[in-house]
């Protein structure tokens, strides 16, 4: 047992920063076990101010190249919300199909490309490639396919251009919705077979758990992910999205630049978890299938099987979408876009992104140009749980080797894949 | 059929230099004389979108921000096989992402095009805030002679 241990995972820069891990402990006993996040601010709302309500969410796509659909949807919500704009079930249930295209891109890449390799034991995708070639590639083929789909409704894969307020700009023809039933349809088999190979390795997750409060969007007769309420396992009332600033009670602390969230308890999470704990029951018959077969329970509170769920809830948005498209097949929606007039107003929303539950709030002057904003990310609502489940987490593997408590630590923090640093991507190259 | 050609770019239009092949694709969109055979493909902030922008191509031109160690607004055409990342990623989130890792990757997977080249661009400043410093912004009209020249011939 080493009664001493050091660790300091750090990224390098702060403009591309990611959060630190650092652990203290001397004599078998930890004097500091930190989730850090040294990330500079993004400036986001202030950027939004001064715009027009139809350039925001153009804007806020921008937040992050993964989630950018969840981003759009949120704010296109709020501005319907304040200028009063109902849409059409039939439109609604296209946003629906829309923002499950993502949840499948975002799922399957964070399972494919950064769960897997831990299960089989290797650093990255890329050796991954050279140890399991047809694993890698069935997972490319679904990351393609859900790429594709975002690209028909949404007007290319990353930060969409179809969706605007009051509606679409273009809808679907019966016939690419027919192809799109086709297309995924055939990939239900394949979502299956990746589902196999990670219930084959599930093992290697770590047994941990700690139970803490679930927040997460709640609507009846659906899992929601597009609309409902805020519900948290420690209430049974649910609360209005338009109360959402009572439930994130945001707050500072030395030990990052996010700002962090509790709500009944120290801390709260979000995410996949957090939906399965609250709508289980409405998950499709296919992904509670799914659900039985790794043996998911009525909860779960091992965060390292965050990921599992993840493709639990593949399942349900395949399953949920055919039986979507059924409908659109013969009945697409009449009509693009609702009319509306622009008017003063304060408009709030909130979507499941894939990390979690995801407010945002706009004020708009008489001329529909964009006054405030507030934006509410699941990563930094998830901050707060991430310190908590690492304090919990280090004193309990303190028998292990440094190498293996950090590897587990650094599992945990790939278990809510952190939304910290899409804002840049630029090269770093010496030559050779 | 005859193979395609793209132009990929990644990048952040509100992070200051790292939005410069955003701004370069936008000025392409506008383009006469483009061929014929060429799409231009914003992947936004998700490097592993590229991997599917490759597959099936005759030849691929990546624009990114590059820290190269060259002067600011310096831009350097270079294969992927002549550079070395120098990138260190902890892998805590999909969020954090090496073009040359996906590279990599997609030529592993079989599913690289024939020819991939990078035009690299030195930033000035990466920092909050929309558009280019003016040092990259005077220099536009000098990048895109470079990339169209890489499409007047043939491999």
């Amino acid at each position: 047992m080493p009664k001493n241990v050091k660790i300091d995972v750090h990224h390098v820069t702060r403009i591309e920063g990611h959060g630190n891990l650092v652990v203290r402990a001397t004599d078998g006993v930890v004097e500091k076990a930190e989730w850090q996040v040294p990330e500079a601010p993004r400036f986001f709302e202030s950027f939004v101010r001064g715009r027009r309500w139809d350039e925001v969410q153009g804007v806020v796509s921008r937040i992050c190249g993964i989630c950018s659909i969840s981003h759009s949807l949120v704010a296109i919500k709020a501005v319907e919300n304040a200028f009063k704009i109902q849409l059409t079930d039939e439109l609604n249930q296209l946003r629906t199909l829309t923002h499950y295209s993502e949840m499948l891109q975002s799922h399957v890449l964070h399972v494919g490309y950064l769960i897997a390799p831990d299960l089989f034991n290797v650093k990255s995708v890329v050796p991954l490639v050279e140890t399991h070639l047809d694993v890698v590639k069935k997972i490319v083929a679904l990351h393609r396919a859900a790429n594709e789909w975002s690209d028909l409704l949404a007007g290319r894969t990353t930060h969409p251009i179809t969706i605007v307020p009051g509606g679409f700009t273009r809808i679907p023809t019966q016939r690419e919705f027919r192809d799109l039933h086709k297309r995924l349809a055939d990939l239900v088999p394949l979502a299956q077979e990746v589902a196999e190979v990670v219930l084959s390795a599930a093992d290697k997750l770590p047994g941990f758990t700690r139970e803490t409060e679930y927040v997460a969007l709640k609507k009846k007769g659906i899992y929601a992910f597009y609309d409902g309420e805020i519900a948290t396992s420690d209430l049974k009332e649910l609360t209005p999205v338009n109360q959402f600033e009572k439930v994130v009670n945001e707050y500072v602390t030395p030990q990052s630049t996010a700002k962090w969230a509790r709500w009944h308890r120290d801390s709260y999470a979000v995410g996949a978890l957090s939906r399965y704990n609250l709508n289980r029951e409405e998950l499709s018959p296919l992904a509670k299938k799914w659900a039985l077969m790794f043996g998911l329970g009525e909860k779960v509170i091992n965060p390292y099987l965050n990921s599992v769920v993840q493709l639990v809830e593949c399942a349900h948005v395949l399953e949920h979408s055919l039986a979507m498209l059924e409908n659109m097949m013969t009945r697409p929606p009449k009509e693009a876009k609702m009319g509306f007039k622009v008017v003063a107003g304060n408009g709030s929303a909130s979507v499941e992104a894939p990390r979690g539950i995801l407010f945002h709030r706009y004020l708009f002057n008489e001329d529909g140009v964009c006054t405030a904003a507030n934006l509410c990310i699941p990563t930094n609502q998830n901050h707060g749980n991430l310190q908590k489940d690492v304090e919990a987490l280090v004193p309990s593997i303190l028998n292990l080797s440094q190498t293996d408590i950090q590897k587990y630590l650094e599992m945990l923090v790939r278990a809510y894949d952190p939304c910290v640093s899409c804002s840049t991507h630029y090269l770093d190259v010496k030559f050779v | 059929m005859e193979k395609r050609d793209a132009i990929v770019v990644l990048g952040n239009p509100f992070m200051g230099d790292e939005g410069v092949g955003p701004a370069l694709l936008e000025i392409l969109r506008q383009e006469p004389n483009l061929p014929a055979s060429l799409d231009l493909i914003d992947t936004g902030g998700n490097i592993l979108n590229a991997l599917h922008s490759l597959s099936g191509r005759r030849k691929v031109l990546f624009i990114d921000c590059a820290l190269m160690g060259l002067q600011p607004g310096d831009s350097l055409r270079f294969l992927p096989a002549e550079v070395e990342t120098q990138k260190q990623m902890p892998r805590l989130s999909l969020h954090e992402g090496d073009l040359l890792q996906m590279l990599e990757t997609a030529k592993l997977l079989g599913q690289s095009a024939e020819q991939v080249v990078i035009l690299g661009i030195e930033p000035d400043r990466v920092e909050p805030g929309e558009g280019l410093s003016p040092t990259l912004s005077s220099r536009l009209g000098f990048y895109l002679q470079q990339i169209l020249s890489e499409f007047k011939n043939p491999i």
